[in-house]
């Protein structure tokens, strides 16, 4: 049975090997593509009332609906959605995107709610080798957290980043304008 | 008392990671990229061209060649940066510098993985020759980002059911021919070998009567290299001999190794070959072991040849070893 199996997967790699230059496995892309997607980023975020502050430790996710490339050549289309190709990114674009977060142990001296969601929108441009070794980002965002001692739940925040690893990875510095979260620094990991 | 799971993860971790090749090659690969210096090439070549001749070829390292063929200047697969994607530090520098090439025709790209297309590299072709063309296989246009150069884009025939051929276009006088490879496109893993996504070549390209074949990246066919070989009068072949673990046999999936590089020339047919794609690049072991074996394979055929045909000539004449930037010029036919 084990024997069976091990041919079955030995031949399905073969068979794929020697296709592997005429075409793209969708299913596979769009799966593994999507499963990759649920990889968070590991964020710090700043929880202070007017007597304490604190860090505490949180994951965000990064979706990108809408990315306009400045530097895309003539066969592939400069506007790209969910599925952002690294070269057309970090090479030179504009894109908007969605964060959501959560913290672990939510926000215990500023009282906000520990699920948070922000958009907004960054301009990536090429550092060092044409972005692929470093670019950096610069961007504003709008931010939802429910904040139940007051009324004011939203607020506005500017980011950077530097991203490296061919533009997989980076990390991001926001700086809020809410004095109960002022600031937070995260990594940012996402396979296309 | 309470243990800590995750303590333990990272105990685990740490105790196992560095035994697994895989992630030692890793670190090792990344400290010298960031640390390290590759060994210098004394003495580079700052005139590769030359009025009077008909066919050169100058080795830069690992898969990057420069050609002349009689005023026309081509250059395949551009990597001239220290650390290749990175992440890897080449052993040898690059072996030619971009501002020694006086004037350029065309880049060809055989695929999008790191060590064969540089996006650095071809910008500083890119600023030197705009008026050169840039050619690429279909797939490959996604790893690119805009150049002033001209972009053409080849179909691919990448299958017996293709013929082995794809597509021909004539660029800047050069007429290139993209043709059978087997290996991946894509340039950022998962791309490459789960994806699929298409993109590679190995290319013919023809001027004024003399006929070059570059194989770039490919695992040996006992077929598609007997029909290009019937197709076309290949006077120079280009020909990859690694990465291998045994060095001696055709090689595995999409990387031909010695022995399999020498049954590729004899499918050819072609009058000289030089190795390429070794030397640069540390896989599992040293990166000049696919020449070592190469050469003792050289000197087991003298009579005969890798494919047990009587040979004319012994590879020994035929097979043109070079170092890092260094040039062979052939005396060639009129």
């Amino acid at each position: 049975m084990r024997k069976t199996l091990f041919l079955i997967i030995l031949t399905s790699i073969i068979l794929n090997t020697s296709q592997a230059q005429d075409r793209t496995d969708e299913t596979k892309k769009y799966v593994s593509w999507a499963l990759l997607q649920l990889i968070p980023s590991p964020t710090l975020f700043q929880d202070q009332n007017e007597q304490n502050s604190r860090v505490q430790f949180g994951l965000r996710w990064h979706i990108t609906p809408i990315n306009i490339s400045f530097n895309a050549n003539k066969y592939v289309s400069p506007v790209q959605f969910f599925m952002i190709n690294p070269v057309r990114r970090f090479t030179g674009s504009v894109e908007l995107f969605v964060q959501p977060e959560w913290t672990t142990g939510g926000f215990q001296y500023s009282g906000l709610d520990r699920f948070g969601i922000s958009t907004g929108s960054r301009v990536m441009l090429p550092l060092i080798y044409e972005g692929e070794n470093l670019s950096m980002s610069i961007g504003g965002k709008f931010n939802y957290r429910e904040d139940p001692s007051s009324d004011k739940d939203t607020y506005f925040g500017i980011e950077t980043g530097l991203y490296f690893f061919y533009g997989l990875m980076g990390v991001q510095f926001n700086y809020n304008f809410d004095s109960k979260t002022n600031y937070n620094i995260g990594l940012y990991i996402k396979y296309f | 008392m309470k243990i800590n799971k995750s303590l333990i993860a990272v105990l685990i971790l740490t105790i196992f990671l560095p035994g697994c090749w895989f992630a030692r090659g890793i670190m090792n690969n990344t400290t010298k990229a960031i640390f390290g210096k590759p060994l210098e090439i004394k003495n580079k070549i700052k005139d590769p061209i030359k009025d009077d001749v008909r066919l050169s070829a100058l080795w830069v390292g690992h898969s990057t060649v420069l050609l002349q063929m009689d005023d026309k200047v081509v250059l395949v697969d551009p990597v001239f940066e220290d650390v290749i994607g990175g992440l890897m530090l080449r052993k040898y520098e690059a072996g030619l510098d971009i501002e020694s090439i006086p004037r350029l025709d065309a880049v060809l790209v055989s695929h999008a993985h790191m060590d064969h297309m540089s996006i650095t590299s071809i910008r500083d072709l890119d600023d030197r020759f705009p008026e050169a063309a840039l050619v690429f296989p279909i797939g490959s246009e996604y790893y690119l980002p805009n150049y002033d150069m001209d972009m053409v884009r080849l179909n691919t025939g990448n299958s017996k059911k293709r013929g082995y051929i794809g597509e021909t276009k004539t660029v800047n006088g050069i007429k290139v021919t993209a043709v059978f490879a087997q290996h991946q496109g894509g340039r950022y893993g998962l791309d490459s070998y789960s994806w699929y996504v298409p993109g590679c070549t190995g290319y013919i390209f023809e001027y004024n009567g003399l006929t070059v074949f570059y194989a770039g990246d490919t695992g040996y066919d006992d077929n598609a290299y007997k029909v290009i070989g019937d197709k076309f009068d290949i006077d120079l072949a280009l020909i990859p001999i690694g990465p291998c673990g045994d060095c001696g046999t055709e090689g595995y999936g999409n990387h031909v190794a010695s022995y399999g590089a020498l049954l590729m020339f004899d499918d050819l047919k072609a009058d000289h070959m030089i190795p390429v794609h070794y030397g640069a690049i540390t896989y599992r072991n040293d990166p000049d072991i696919p020449l070592v074996v190469l050469e003792e394979l050289i000197g087991k055929y003298t009579h005969n040849t890798a494919t047990g045909m009587q040979s004319t000539k012994p590879y020994s004449e035929r097979i043109v070893i070079l170092d890092e930037g260094q040039q062979h010029i052939f005396e060639y036919k009129e």
